[in-house]
């Protein structure tokens, strides 16, 4: 009997702890439940500083004015951009007609050079007119038989037809035939002929011809007056022997004169 | 009239021509009220994420200027107040995974600051303010979801279906997070409480 009443005090005991403890803990989770709507309470429930939209709207006043400002800016910076970008193109359009100037000149002046590497087998031209001529042809041939350059596949040959032809002092138009005679007679350089040229010594060598001439037929029609009476004196005959002989001893030097006159 | 709606007052005034001519003055006008309106509900939403003061409203003010920017979405927008606490709520996320973690005793300061307690005593508020900040430290450590759910439901001017508009969720994933956020945390706050007492 006391064994079951000490059991069923134990067992109220038991029951009355284990009761204690769901109510304490179920406390526990009302406080907890309570501190933590506390600490967000205390979290979202902040007061703002004093004026925060006096100062909010300052700001997207502030924002405003530079929003409209904005609107210019982008022309503001344009124009002069815009105004560097064209003087800067103008720069660069002129060093490039500048640098086109040098070349061209370069070209005209290594013309002759290239004209020799580009055509190895060809003749090369020994002065300035022919080869101004021998470069005027092959460009005329070049032009007329472009699809014959393209086969030939020569890049020297279509730079030479790309490149204009610069103009040059003295024109370079073919020599006339008394030219090139010239030219031939001063690369001879033979002083008796150069001296020909020279139309006082011209002159006063023709004179001298002249009178030699002169002589001779006077000299001849002497002779011929003499040699009737040849046959009464021998001594007449042989000073008509002596005078041919002189003229015929002046005779080389005439003869040298004509060519030179023919010449 | 507040000091917010004599200064939005006096700028309409003085700029009413400009105002009538330019679509960008009137677009601020608008947002300047928009501001004076829900100014303080932003900042309690930026401050719930943030806890600091300083941060909270540079949050705000970033958001009307956000606002300001894409002041032609304006028309669209149908529940002004959702959006806007959407808005900051982003802001607020974002300068948050910018931060480091802040130290209690700088959480429990900036709680004291911000909560008005005149009716503990220095000391009281000062282990008050130090619990809540072990709570909220706490808090941070749920998963984002519940966190964000947690944080939100805080804000007694939001009800159930904004919350869900503002974390992009339905209704009832809201009361599921948030049911299960409490019941988290309180099991974490009490192994932590047994621990210290322990």
């Amino acid at each position: 009997m006391k064994h079951s009443v000490k059991t069923a005090m134990e067992a109220s005991m038991e029951a009355g702890m284990e009761a204690g403890m769901e109510t304490e803990s179920m406390l526990d989770a009302t406080m907890l439940d309570a501190r933590i709507d506390d600490a967000l309470r205390a979290a979202s429930h902040a007061a703002p500083a004093p004026e925060l939209a006096q100062r909010i709207v300052l700001r997207l006043e502030s924002a405003a004015v530079e929003d409209r400002a904005g609107r210019f800016r982008w022309p503001r910076v344009l124009v002069p951009a815009a105004g560097c970008a064209a003087v800067a193109l103008l720069m660069v359009a002129g060093m490039r007609m500048h640098e086109r100037a040098q070349a061209g000149a370069k070209s005209a002046m290594t013309s002759r050079t290239e004209t020799v590497a580009a055509v190895p087998g060809e003749a090369v031209p020994e002065t300035d007119a022919e080869e101004a001529t021998a470069r005027r042809a092959s460009a005329r041939n070049a032009e007329e038989d472009g699809a014959g350059l393209k086969a030939r596949g020569s890049k020297y040959a279509a730079r030479r037809v790309s490149r204009p032809v610069r103009q040059t002092f003295p024109d370079n138009y073919p020599l006339t035939h008394q030219e090139r005679l010239l030219v031939q007679l001063a690369k001879t350089v033979n002083p008796a002929e150069l001296q020909m040229l020279n139309p006082v010594y011209r002159a006063a060598q023709e004179a001298k011809e002249d009178a030699a001439f002169e002589a001779y037929l006077h000299s001849s029609a002497a002779a011929s007056d003499s040699s009737t009476a040849t046959n009464a004196t021998p001594a007449k005959n042989q000073n008509n022997v002596q005078a041919t002989q002189a003229s015929q001893a002046e005779t080389p030097q005439a003869e040298t004169s004509q060519e030179g006159t023919t010449l | 009239m507040t000091v917010a709606e004599g200064q939005l007052l006096r700028w309409m005034e003085a700029g009413a021509d400009a105002v009538a001519s330019d679509p960008a003055a009137a677009y601020a006008v608008d947002v300047a009220a928009l501001a004076t309106e829900y100014s303080a509900i932003l900042y309690r939403v930026a401050f719930s994420v943030l806890r600091n003061a300083v941060d909270a409203e540079d949050a705000v003010q970033e958001t009307f200027l956000r606002v300001l920017r894409h002041r032609e979405k304006l028309g669209d927008i149908q529940d002004m107040r959702v959006w806007l606490v959407r808005i900051v709520w982003n802001q607020a996320l974002d300068r948050k995974r910018r931060q480091k973690a802040m130290p209690l005793e700088d959480e429990a300061a900036q709680l004291m600051g911000a909560v008005a307690s005149g009716e503990l005593r220095a000391d009281a508020a000062l282990i008050a303010a130090q619990g809540q900040a072990r709570i909220l430290q706490a808090i941070d450590c749920l998963p984002r979801k519940e966190r964000e759910v947690l944080l939100l439901s805080a804000m007694e001017e939001l009800a159930t279906a904004e919350m869900a508009a503002v974390l992009g969720v339905t209704e009832s994933s809201v009361r599921s997070r948030l049911f299960r956020a409490r019941q988290r945390l309180r099991e974490r706050l009490q192994i932590s409480e047994g621990r210290r007492r322990g």
